[in-house]
Formats: C-alpha cells, structure tokens, sequence
C-alpha cells in the first residue's frame, strides 16, 4: 500500500521534471548566447581547427530540436551532460559540491530542532515571559538580518578578535583533507579515524551553523510557539489538566499536535537550505551547491544549470513526500484519507 | 528524550572548540589564500586559465625561461641552448644531461617530442601555443630538433610559457594520456593530471579539490638545489576582509591580489610586508573605424582622438586604482620590446573640442559604450564605465551605457556587433606579437571583432613578427606604436599593478608577468 503510494509519486515526478528540463531549454535559447564563448579560450579564437573540434564535440552544429532530444534521451539514461565551464560531467560536479552543502544543512537543522523545540514550547506555555519575549528578539533578529552580513560579522568577532571560531573554510589550511568518500568532511574523517580533523571540521561547522540554522531555528520556534499556545487552549488540555496529569505530561501532549505544522515546515526549510545558502556558502568559502548554481547561472553555462535544477526539483519532490509520508504517521487520520 | 539530545548537543559543541587547538601541524608549509574559481583542469595540455599558471611553473618546466627580474633575456633551463637555422625555421635545442623529472627519471628528446605533440593533437584553448611547431625530431636523447611552418622569431619566448612544459611520456602514457593525431578524442589523462604532476619541476601536485583548495609537496629528487619550503597550499577565499584577517592572524602566509583599499592598512602592520607586482595587462578602450557596418562618428580618426584626449587617465588611475597602475601609449604594454609611454595621450579638453569641431562635430554627438560585467583590470566595469561617459560628456558627447552579462558580452563583441567597448588583454607569453598578433589584422584577433582594416597597422606588424634581427625589430615596434597612436582605435586606459601582501616571515617575494608567484625562490623564516 505506502510501497504503491510512493511509487505513483515517483512515477508523477518524471513528467514534472521533462516539464521543468524543456521550460529551461527554451528560457535558455531565448538568451541570444554563443555557448563557444564559454568553451573556447580567447585565443583559440582565432584558430578554425580548434573551434570546429569543438563545436562537433558539444553537438553545436546541430538544429536546436535535435539537441533538446539527444539531451532529453540522455537524461533518460542518468547521463546531464558536460558543464561548459567546468568541462565535467554534471552529474560528476554535482556529486562534487552537493555533499558540502548537506553536510552545512544537515547541522543547520539539527542546530534548529535542537534549540528550536523546547525554546518554542517554553514561549508558547508561558506567553510573555522572559524566554517568550527573548525568543521572540531573537527571532525577529535572525529573520530580518543578511546572513553575508552576520556572516562577515560573526567571523570577525569571533574568529578575528576573540580567536574562539576558525576562519573560513571546511578545515583549517593547515590542516589535509580526510580521504573523500561521502564529501561529508565530518562522516569522512570519522571513516578514516582521523578525530582531529573530525573535531575540526566540527568547529569549522559552528559559525556556518550558527547563521544558517539561526534563520531556520527563527521559524520553527515561531511555529511551536503558535500551535502551543493554540493547542494549550484546547478542551483536551484542559480535560487532561482537571484529571490531574502533572503539568509535564499536558505539554507531551500538546507537544504531538504542534508536530503536523512542524514537519510541513521542516521539509520545505531543509529544501530550502540545501538550494538556497549561496550567501552563507560564499562568506565561508564553503564550495557547495549555491556557490556553484550562482556561477553556472552568471556564465550561462547551461548543461550546468539544467542539472542543477533538476536536482533542486528532485529535492523538493522527494522532500514533500517524505512529509506526507511523516504525516501519515502522526496523524492517523490522514492515513484514512 | 529531549535532555539526551541536549547532552550529544553540548558533546558535540565541546569537541567542536576544542578542534581549533589541534591543528598545529604543518606551520612550515606556505598557505596563501587566493581564488580558485577559475580552475577547470590541471592538465598543462589543456589549462588555460590564470591560477593553473602559478602551478605549472613550481611543478613543471620548459626547455627555456624567463626570469622575474630580466623579462627581455631568454635563459637555459631544461635546455642548455639552443641555435636557430639560417633560414629562422629550425631551432635546435640541447637537453640538460642532469635534468630529471620528479620520479627520477632523466628528461629526454622523447619526452619534449611527446609533451609539445600532445598540447597540439589535444586540439584545446592552450593549443595554439604549437601552432608554430611543424615537425620535431629527436636525434638522440639529448637534441630536439623543431621545425617550424613559417618564420616565428617569438618561438624561443613562447618555449618559456608554461603551456609548453615538458611532461614525463612514461608516466602520462601509464595514466591515459597520448600523443596520437586524435588526441582530442582518446587522451585520457586529464583526470590524472588534474590530481597529480609528471613533471621536473621544484613542486609535486599533490591535490586539487575544486573551489577549496590546490595542494603541493617539495620534490626532493629536483634536479636543482631543493626548495626551501616543504609545502604550498593554494586555499580559495573569496572575501577580501575576511582574507587579510586570515593572513593577520598568521593562519595563512600570502594574501595574493590584494585589495587596493585594504594596502594601507597592511602598509601599516609591521607583521606584514605589501609587495606590488607590475603585470603586463591591459585594459583598453577600442573604438572602430568601420564606417560600412557601423555607423558611428567614431570612423573619423580626429573623433577618435578627440575621445583619447577627452579620457581623465589620471583620475580613473589615481581615484580607481588608488594610484596602483601605469599607462602605455599603444597596445604593447610597458615593458614590452617596442613600447615608450612618452607617446601616450594625456587630457587635453581644449584640443579635444576643436578636433571634433574639426570633424564636424562641435556640438558632439550620442554614442553608446558596450561593457560586461565584473571588474576589468580591478574597476567595476560600471564604475569605469561612468567616470567615462562624465569625462566625454565634457567635449559634448553623450554617452549611453549599455551593460550585458560578460558571456553576452563577449558573444556580440565575437560577433562584431560592438563598435565601442572597453575590455582586457591578459599575456600567455612575452614576445611583442602576443599584442601585436591580435591588434592588428583584419582577420584575426580583437582587431577583427571591431571591423579593424587599416593595411599600415597589419603591415608593420607582419613585419615585424618575422624580423629576426632585435635591433631592427624593435625599431619596427616604436613605428607599430606610432601607428596606433595616429589611429586611436584600440586606446589603454591603465595597465594594472597587482598586489600582495605577505607575512613578514615570507622572504624571496618575486613576480612574473605571466605566472605570477614562483614559490621555489620563496622560504619561510
């Protein structure tokens, strides 16, 4: 039944991403851009042998239909083609510099649930309060400030003049890079035993970490707060509060039904930070997704964005899923449905 | 539950802090922060970009060199020597007998053959740097004999450029790579040799990770006296702050294209030294002279010239640049065979009014300047841009700014739709005819994209291109750039100076116009 449910999901987004492939290619032909400029240096110019070479070999000779089909058949075999700028695979490149950005999501969201949580259930149980109107400073604060500014700001307090955070980067420069496995420099270094890197990439996460998931916590704690002070107003609390549960035992409770609302929020905020941390990236010279989009987009470099949307697409299609999927577990009635 | 998560939380915070305190390891290895965005491959036979350059030259090496502090002498360096026929077309080289490359092996004929005949066959941007290469013959291991398909006194400059670095066959061969005809399609080494070096030179490569960093190690087998550092790293930082930051607080030891704002303040730490390097760049402005596709007034010279002396030079150089670049006359920068600053144009409104006056256009004219984007030569193209359309609104000219993204821009400038521009010419080599090949010809280069015809320019600069004799050549060159100056078409607005800022601990700073920083010189006190 849930196998048969995700299945037809899958099978719906296939269309969804020829569709959003097919928008981009002609978005793209509508530029009026010459793909050699991006292949073929400034000299090479000028020579007729290299220029030829090159347009047989990118399949620029041929009618643009034609180009859109070979592309379409090979996405169809797992093939995204080269990036004109970086001459790889984009499939390759994209394995390159999406694992830097998990890794930066991943802690960020951690860091938000953590801290998220149980700061929204305090502000939502005790409305006014110290920790409400703290919260909500803090909210307010991490909503409305530029991460690239934070960023330059938060490194230069805490890694300039207090010398408590590192500087830029996934690792000190001195330091060599655990052997890449998952791109995870943290998971690597802890595959590869090596702890001293492992604790310093962990330190190498915090500042990153901190800007990021300070925007994402902002919103979780504004959601739990809501739906507790929502559901603490509810008859089932006040049932459970006559029967004499201890005060603890109420907010679980109410806890559970702020859930629904979080998920659905979760979901779209991780989707969020894995396409859309370019600033965080490029303040911390972390070489992830962002960075890369942002490049291929200003040099036209079209395999590379087609790619690279797909994948964005790909996330936030998988991503829902999961939370209709996560839905179906909290709340029994939506398995009904 | 929630107490749990909260005690893995602060664990894992605690290791965190206490991560920055191990990594003491490695101080003696060179760490210099710069941008490596632009690095696609580090395959000598296929790189063509800038950062590639500085790792070329400290893990490989060419048969001849240039040094930083002599940029006119060509000097011995795999090879003794070299003579060159009496007709110009064949140059016979002799290879160092104790040259050998990192692995140990002795650089021979057969490994210079392969190298320069794979660059060819590999049919990519660096390419070129071959065209001139007819035929090579090895006689013995010892002698590379080169002949040439036309007369090209700049060959023994070109040997110097990086791209024409001498591989070891063996080993680029074990890893994919050929030398075959249809190199383009079958060599397979670019990964290899994107992750690792087959040359002779002081350095080894030993990784690059993209936009992060390019990793390097001593040669201890270097055929020369070993270099003094152990280690070079290259670590991409994007942000010019948070650069001099890393390099003040000693975690890295070269700060390289500094901010021109940030040199006074760098001037004044005393745990830093600012050094300047003169580059041979040049940003220009090009104004073409067609008068049967364009339609612009810019097809009379006086026009053309009155626009050179309606530009506020020192202003862009002093109030832009902070005073960080000079001013050559001609395209052929200064520094170049042939190149005499004393010609340039300075501002002079009143001559520049009446010469338009002269041409009919007293009462000026509208005109629209074609830019890209980014920072041509350290200028924000639409800052420069600005300051001159202020200056040629001073002799009446109306200017409109018409701005692209770059890829578009350089797509209509390729086209030859763009009648005025200003754009940047970076040197592979230095021979003159790296300029003089490319702004001159009606049918070739930049001079070409602006629907440049004028047979007095192309005619000096054939010229000079096959006149063996220096004397006589550089003769040819000041006549090359008294052509250009007459004409106006292609006008340079600054040359800029590059900056760097080291720790003091860094001694044997030394720069190169075409690969920048030589690490083998360098040693860390």
């Amino acid at each position: 039944m849930i196998l048969q449910f995700f299945l037809r999901r899958l099978l719906f987004a296939i269309p969804m991403l020829f569709g959003i492939s097919l928008v981009l290619f002609l978005l793209y032909n509508l530029v009026q851009v010459d793909p050699l400029v991006m292949i073929v240096g400034e000299r090479a110019m000028d020579n007729p042998e290299i220029v030829a070479a090159a347009v047989q070999k990118w399949g620029l000779d041929r009618p643009v239909w034609e180009q859109y089909l070979t592309y379409a058949g090979n996405m169809l075999r797992g093939d995204f083609g080269s990036s004109f700028l970086t001459k790889r695979p984009v499939l390759e490149d994209l394995q390159l510099f999406l694992p830097a950005t998990l890794e930066l999501a991943l802690s960020s969201l951690v860091f938000a649930i953590a801290i998220g949580i149980p700061l929204g259930v305090i502000a939502g149980v005790r409305v006014g309060g110290l920790i409400d109107r703290a919260a909500w400073g803090l909210s307010l604060l991490n909503a409305s400030l530029p991460p690239f500014w934070t960023g330059l700001i938060f490194l230069t307090i805490f890694y300039y003049f207090l010398g408590i955070a590192p500087g830029p980067g996934r690792l000190d420069p001195r330091m060599a890079f655990p052997p890449r496995v998952t791109g995870l420099v943290t998971l690597d270094a802890a595959l590869a035993g090596d702890w001293a890197a492992f604790a310093n990439a962990l330190h190498h996460l915090m500042l990153p970490t901190l800007i990021l998931g300070g925007f994402t916590l902002a919103l979780v704690l504004r959601v739990v707060r809501a739906s507790m002070i929502e559901e603490m107003r509810r008859e089932y609390v006040r049932t459970a509060r006559s029967k004499g549960l201890p005060p603890r035992a109420v907010v679980v409770h109410a806890l559970r039904n702020t859930l629904i609302p979080l998920v659905t929020l979760l979901g779209l905020a991780f989707a969020g930070l894995l396409s859309g941390a370019v600033m965080t990236e490029t303040v911390f010279d972390w070489p992830g997704l962002g960075t890369y989009l942002v490049r291929a987009a200003a040099n036209l470099d079209y395999p590379a964005i087609q790619g690279g949307t797909l994948l964005i697409a790909l996330i936030y299609i998988v991503t829902n899923l999961i939370v209709d999927f996560l839905y179906g577990i909290l709340d029994p009635r939506v398995r009904l449905a | 539950m929630m107490k749990r998560l909260f005690a893995v939380f602060a664990l894992l915070l605690c290791l965190a802090v206490a991560g920055g305190i191990s990594a003491q390891d490695a101080q003696s290895a060179l760490i210099v922060a710069t941008q490596l965005d632009d690095v696609i491959t580090l395959d000598p036979g296929r790189a063509f970009e800038t950062t590639n350059l500085v790792v070329h030259h400290a893990t490989y090496e060419t048969l001849l060199e240039i040094r930083p502090d002599d940029l006119v002498t060509i000097q011995p360096l795999l090879a003794t020597g070299y003579t060159v026929s009496e007709d110009g077309l064949t140059y016979t080289f002799t290879l160092n007998a104790d040259a050998r490359f990192a692995s140990g092996s002795p650089v021979t004929s057969e490994d210079v053959r392969f190298s320069w005949t794979r660059l060819k066959n590999i049919k990519g941007n660096p390419s070129f740097y071959a065209d001139a290469v007819a035929a090579i013959d090895t006689p013995d291991a010892q002698t590379v004999v080169v002949t040439l398909s036309a007369v090209t006194p700049a060959f023994a400059t070109i040997v110097t450029a990086p791209a024409m670095s001498i591989l070891e066959k063996a080993v680029v061969v074990a890893n994919g790579g050929t030398d075959a005809a249809d190199a383009d399609a079958t060599d397979l080494a670019n990964d290899w040799l994107s992750q690792n070096s087959a040359g002779s030179g002081p350095f080894v490569l030993t990784g690059w990770t993209p936009e992060t960093e390019i990793t390097m190690v001593r040669n201890d087998n270097y055929w020369r006296a070993p270099a003094a550092l152990p280690a070079v790293t290259l670590r991409n930082v994007n942000d010019a702050t948070t650069a001099l930051q890393l390099l003040e607080r000693g975690d890295v030891d070269i700060y390289e294209n500094v901010d021109k704002d940030l040199a006074e303040q760098i001037s004044a730490n005393a745990d830093l030294t600012l050094e300047m390097g003169q580059t041979l760049n040049l940003t220009y402005l090009a104004l073409s002279p067609d008068a049967t596709t364009f339609t612009t007034p810019l097809s009379n010279r006086q026009v053309r010239q009155a626009i050179a002396q309606a530009v506020d030079y020192d202003g862009i150089i002093d109030g832009l640049l902070l005073g960080y670049a000079d001013r050559p006359a001609s395209p052929l920068p200064i520094g170049v065979q042939g190149s005499d600053p004393a010609q340039r144009y300075e501002r002079d409104l009143d001559a520049a009014r009446a010469l338009l006056a002269e041409a009919g256009y007293a009462d000026g004219f509208d005109l629209t300047l074609y830019i890209g984007t980014g920072a041509p030569g350290g200028i924000p193209a639409e800052t420069l841009a600005a300051k001159i359309q202020a200056d040629l609104a001073e002799i009446g000219i109306t200017l409109e700014i018409n701005q692209q993204p770059t890829s578009n821009f350089l797509t209509a400038f390729r086209a030859q739709e763009l009648p005025f521009l200003f754009s940047t010419w970076t040197p592979d080599y230095l021979d003159a005819t790296m300029w003089s090949d490319y702004f001159s010809f009606a049918d070739g280069g930049l001079s070409k994209r602006i629907r440049m015809d004028i047979p007095e320019i192309a005619a000096i600069a054939q010229q000079a291109a096959a006149e063996t004799d220096a004397a006589a050549r550089t003769a040819l060159y000041q006549q090359y750039q008294t052509a250009h100056v007459t004409e106006a078409v292609f006008v340079p607005l600054f040359q800029p100076q590059l900056l760097y800022a080291l720790r003091s601990s860094v001694q044997g700073f030394s720069f190169h116009p075409v690969y920048f920083l030589e690490f083998y010189t360098l040693s860390k006190g």
